[in-house]
């Protein structure tokens, strides 16, 4: 009945996955250590590609893929497996007591999680911002990197609290920078047993491959929206720096309003302004939003 | 060795009567041959009809039993592969007895 429970996936990429020699370099580096044995975590800002790279080395690992989210309310057992409901039995003895006696004998029944099922048949697990979860939480991934024994916590009926890691079994790690909200810092004992690659954004090379795939846009169009978004980027004006997702939602925005990559055009600003100016702000500070407008206008102006 | 439960017991129904054991309280008579006829009649009438109730009973019984017995043979033999510990052996050989099938679902990125 675990196995019920639990779906695998198959990641495969999309026609408009784009690989070029940054993806393919970061791919390649990842699977070598991978090979070598150890876990690999891409740390990054949001946007800069972790979660996607994950799924495209996944996909080359070849095995069957689990998936978790990092999540603030994560326990252990929710990790791991929990307890899912119980049985009831009832024993009703009249004969000898005469008197109606139901037992309730609460059987628990463990539900094994992703985690475990990774664990258990080899397949890789993708921990998507990981410190989300309280770190309290992640503490069962110690043994099982280091050691390769998951500790399942107390008796399962009697069974065995240990279970011996598969040695297909891999695990890909993201997250985002400690200073962003709602992030852990992530436990030093966790973080020395993997291998982190630090994520920049894109080059301009894969920002521009991936807005062409995405939108259809011709090259030179492509690499103007690319343009505008990375100069702004590179401004130091705005509280969120725009990622390649700004550029990506510019593009298709304008492709379904027919509209084109021109400066002097009134539908590209606009849509500029509304992706660019709000995406970069968080509770849209009046006066630093004013000077992104203006700069957003200039940008698209000079470079389009 | 089992527990005596409440069928092992003797009950009422096993007590010998003056009904079943065809004793009277009144002295017999002659006459009273075709009273007993009737009686015996009346009474093998019932336990027949009785018998045959409990014949199909014992058959519905006995398909069903069948029918668990299947069911269980076949929930044990996967209860005992999901155990971790068996598992943990199981899965390093990715073609061992324990070939499942999983749920699947294609993840484009
Ligand atoms: N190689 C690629 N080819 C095409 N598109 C890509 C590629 N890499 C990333 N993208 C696109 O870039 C965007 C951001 O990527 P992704 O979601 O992986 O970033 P992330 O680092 O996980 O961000 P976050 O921290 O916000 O979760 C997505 O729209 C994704 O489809
Ligand atoms: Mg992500």
């Amino acid at each position: 009945m675990i196995e019920e429970l639990t779906t695998i996936l198959e990641p495969t990429p999309l026609p408009d996955f784009v690989e070029t020699r940054y993806v393919k370099d970061l791919t390649e580096r990842a699977m070598g250590y991978i090979k070598a044995g150890f876990p690999v975590h891409f740390r990054g800002a949001s946007g800069t590609g972790k979660t996607t790279l994950a799924l495209h080395v996944a996909s080359k690992i070849g095995r069957p893929v689990v998936m978790i989210h990092g999540d603030e309310e994560f326990t252990t057992s929710n990790l791991v497996g929990g307890e899912y409901g119980y049985r009831l039995r009832k024993v009703i003895d009249r004969f000898v007591s005469r008197v109606l006696k139901v037992e309730e004998d609460m059987v628990k029944r463990w539900v094994d999680n992703r985690l475990t099922v990774a664990c258990k048949y080899g397949f890789t697990l993708i921990y998507d911002e990981f410190t989300r979860s309280r770190p309290e939480a992640n503490n069962i991934l110690l043994s099982i990197l280091q050691e390769r024994i998951m500790d399942l916590p107390f008796g399962r009926g009697g069974e065995e609290t240990y279970l011996k890691v598969d040695p297909n079994f891999t695990a890909l790690f993201t997250s985002n920078p400690e200073e962003y909200a709602g992030v852990h810092r992530s436990q030093d004992a966790l973080r020395d047993r993997m291998i982190t690659m630090d994520l920049d954004d894109f080059d301009e090379e894969t920002e521009v491959a991936i807005v062409r795939a995405k939108s259809g846009f011709p090259l030179k169009e492509a690499e103007k929206i690319v343009k505008v978004v990375r100069v702004l980027r590179e401004s130091g004006a705005c509280e969120f720096a725009p990622t390649v997702r700004g550029a990506i939602m510019i593009a298709k925005s304008l492709r379904v309003v027919n509209g084109h990559v021109k400066g002097s055009s009134g539908i590209f600003q606009q849509v500029c302004q509304d992706i660019l100016s709000s995406e970069t702000s968080r509770i849209g500070s009046k006066s630093n939003q004013a000077k992104v407008r203006e700069l957003v206008k200039k940008f698209a102006k000079q470079y389009c | 060795m089992p527990i005596k439960g409440v069928t092992d017991v003797s009950g009422l129904r096993d007590i010998r009567s003056l009904h079943t054991s065809g004793r009277r309280s009144m002295p017999k008579v002659q006459s009273s041959a075709y009273l007993d006829l009737y009686m015996l009649q009346k009474a093998k009438d019932r336990l027949e009809k009785e018998a045959a109730l409990l014949a199909k009973r014992n058959q519905t019984i006995q398909k069903r039993l069948a029918e668990i017995q299947n069911q269980m043979e076949g929930l044990e033999q996967s209860a005992r592969s999901e155990r971790p510990s068996n598992g943990g052996k199981k899965a390093a050989e990715p073609n061992g007895p324990t070939k499942r099938k999983w749920k699947k679902f294609a993840l484009k990125y």
